[in-house]
C-alpha cells in the first residue's frame, strides 16, 4: 500500500482532532452549543425528544407550539382552565429558549384570562433571561406589574400605565392578536374610571377597533371589532 | 498529467450525476416541493403568531432530511448496482484508477446533492419571500451549514457503501452515524460532567473525536440565538473541520476500495 496515503490520513485525522479541540474551546462555540437538557425534556413526546437531540430543535419547538395552539383552542380544556398549559410551555422553552412569541402569548393568557398573575410575570422574566436583547419583554413586564399594582391601589394612574405599556408593546408587529382585544377593553375601563375623560377614551377605543376591523391580525379580531363597532353605532 | 487526472475525475463525476438523474433520484424534489408548499398552507393555520418562523424551520429541516435521503439513494443504489451487475469493471478496465474512481464518485454525489439542495432552497426562498419574510445573511449561512453537513455525511456513507457487504448494513450504518453525528456535542458535555464514570468518559470522548460532529454545522437551530450575523471565524473553522473530515473519510475509502476483492 502507498505509504503516502497513510501519511495523508494521519495528517487529516490530526487536523480533525485539532480542529474539534480548537472549536470546542472557542467561546462562540460554547455559547451556541449549550448542553442539551436530556433529563428535563424526558416528559416530551418521543418524537419531540428524538427530533430535539438529533439536530431539529427549532422545528420541534414549532411543532410543540402548534400542539399548544390546538390545546388552547379546545373548548373542553378551556372549561377546566388549561391544567397542562404550564408544562407544555416549559417543554417548548426547553427545546428552544429563543422562541419569543410563546412567552408573550402564554404569559398574556395567564395574566388576562386565567388571572394567574405571578405565573405570567415568571414567564416574562424567564423570556427576558433567555433573550436579554428582546426589548418587547420590558413592555409586557411593565404592563403586568402595573396591572398587579392597580389591583392593590385602584389608582387610575397605574391603570393608565398598563394602557401605555400595552400600546408600546403593540408597536412590535409580532404582538399576540389577543392583546388588541384587551387594549380595547382597557380603554373602556378607563372611560368608566375617569368620567371627565370618558369621550377621549371612548374615541380611542373606537379608533382602535376601526384599525382592528380594517387591518385584522386574525379573523377573531375582525369579528370582535365588528361587534364592538355595532354596539357603538359606528357600523350597521 | 494532473489535468488528465482531473478530467478523469470529472468524467466519473459526470457519469454518477447522469446515473442519478437516470434513476430519477431528483424526483425527491417533487416530494419536497409538494410537502413544503402544502405544508406552508397548513402551517399558517396551525402556528398563529409564528407562521414565518415555522415555515422556514420546516423548510430547513425538510432540506436536510430530503438531502440525506438523496445522498443515501444516490450512493447506495448506484454503488451496489455497479458491484452487483459488475458495471464497475467497465469503468476500471479503462485507464481509471481506483483513487480516481473514488474521488469521481464523491464529486458526482456532491454535485447531485448540491444541485438538489440549491433547487430546494430556491423554492423555500420563493415561499419565504411570498410570505413577506425579511431574509438576512444568516439564512444563507444556514444552508451552507446544511450542505457541509450533508457532504460530510456523503463522505462517510461512501465509505460504508464500499466496506459493507450488503445494502441494508450500509444504509443502517450511515443513518446511525448521521443520527449520532448530531449527538456528539451533547455526549461530550455528558463526558465533561464529574458524575460520569471514567470508563464511560473515555468512550464518550472517543465517540466525540472519531464520529463526525454534525452539530457544529447545524446553524438552523442557532439562527434565533445570535444577534446580527453568525461569527465568520466560526463558519470558516467549521468549514476547515468539515473538509478535513471529508479528506480523512475519502482516504480510508480509497484504502478500503484498493483492498476490496471484486
Amino acid at each position: 500500500m502507498d505509504r503516502k496515503q497513510y501519511i495523508y490520513l494521519t495528517a487529516a485525522a490530526l487536523l480533525v482532532f485539532a480542529g474539534l479541540t480548537f472549536l470546542g474551546e472557542q467561546p462562540y462555540f460554547k455559547q451556541l452549543h449549550t448542553p442539551y437538557p436530556f433529563r428535563e425534556t424526558a416528559s416530551v413526546a418521543p418524537y419531540a425528544y428524538v427530533s430535539g437531540v438529533s439536530g431539529f430543535r427549532a422545528v420541534t419547538a414549532d411543532f410543540l407550539w402548534m400542539d399548544i395552539v390546538q390545546y388552547i383552542g379546545d373548548p373542553e380544556i378551556m372549561k377546566i382552565r388549561y391544567p397542562e398549559l404550564g408544562r407544555k410551555f416549559s417543554n417548548l422553552i426547553l427545546m428552544d429558549p429563543n422562541f419569543t412569541y410563546p412567552y408573550l402569548a402564554i404569559s398574556g393568557m395567564f395574566m388576562f384570562e386565567l388571572k394567574e398573575r405571578e405565573k405570567a410575570l415568571e414567564l416574562i422574566k424567564e423570556g427576558m433571561k433567555n433573550n436579554p436583547k428582546y426589548w418587547i419583554f420590558n413592555m409586557y413586564l411593565a404592563a403586568y406589574t402595573y396591572s398587579m399594582k392597580w389591583d392593590a391601589t385602584k389608582d387610575t394612574r397605574d391603570f393608565r400605565k398598563i394602557v401605555l405599556n400595552i400600546e408600546n408593546a403593540m408597536r412590535d408587529e409580532s404582538h399576540p392578536p389577543m392583546l388588541e382585544r384587551i387594549l380595547g377593553s382597557l380603554y373602556l375601563k378607563l372611560a368608566e374610571l375617569e368620567p371627565a375623560n370618558k369621550q377621549v377614551w371612548e374615541t380611542r377605543a373606537i379608533k382602535h377597533w376601526l384599525r382592528m376591523y380594517e387591518k385584522p391580525t386574525e379573523k377573531l379580531n375582525k369579528e370582535y371589532a365588528e361587534k364592538k363597532l355595532k354596539e357603538f353605532g359606528i357600523i350597521n | 498529467m494532473e489535468n488528465k487526472t482531473l478530467s478523469k475525475i470529472m468524467a466519473v463525476a459526470q457519469n454518477v450525476l447522469n446515473e442519478c438523474i437516470r434513476h430519477k433520484i431528483l424526483n425527491v424534489l417533487f416530494i419536497f416541493a409538494a410537502a413544503i408548499i402544502g405544508g406552508s398552507f397548513i402551517i399558517k393555520e396551525l402556528a398563529p403568531g409564528a407562521e414565518k418562523r415555522a415555515l422556514i424551520d420546516t423548510g430547513y429541516a425538510s432540506i436536510e432530511l430530503f438531502g440525506f435521503l438523496t445522498l443515501l439513494i444516490s450512493i447506495f443504489i448506484t454503488t451496489f448496482e455497479e458491484f452487483e451487475m459488475k458495471n464497475i469493471w467497465i469503468t476500471l478496465t479503462k485507464p481509471v484508477g481506483r483513487t480516481t474512481y473514488t474521488l469521481g464518485k464523491f464529486a458526482g454525489i456532491s454535485l447531485t446533492l448540491i444541485l438538489n439542495i440549491s433547487l430546494m432552497f430556491i423554492l423555500l426562498l420563493g415561499l419565504a419571500l411570498l410570505n413577506g419574510m425579511a431574509l438576512d445573511i444568516n439564512y444563507f449561512l444556514v444552508i451552507i451549514g446544511v450542505t457541509l453537513s450533508l457532504l460530510v455525511t456523503a463522505a462517510f456513507s461512501l465509505l460504508f457503501s464500499i466496506v459493507s457487504t450488503n445494502l441494508p448494513t450500509g444504509i443502517t450504518f450511515s443513518a446511525l452515524f448521521f443520527f449520532i453525528g448530531h449527538l456528539t456535542v451533547h455526549l461530550n458535555s455528558l463526558a465533561d460532567k464529574d458524575t460520569t464514570a471514567p470508563a464511560l468518559k473515555i468512550l464518550l470522548k472517543a465517540i466525540y473525536y472519531i464520529l463526525p460532529n454534525l452539530s457544529a454545522f447545524n446553524l438552523k437551530d442557532k439562527v434565533y440565538m445570535v444577534d446580527g450575523a453568525f461569527n465568520l471565524f466560526y463558519i470558516f473553522s467549521t468549514l476547515a473541520y468539515g473538509l478535513a473530515y471529508i479528506v480523512a473519510c475519502l482516504i480510508i475509502t480509497n484504502i478500503a476500495f484498493s483492498k476490496k476483492e471484486m
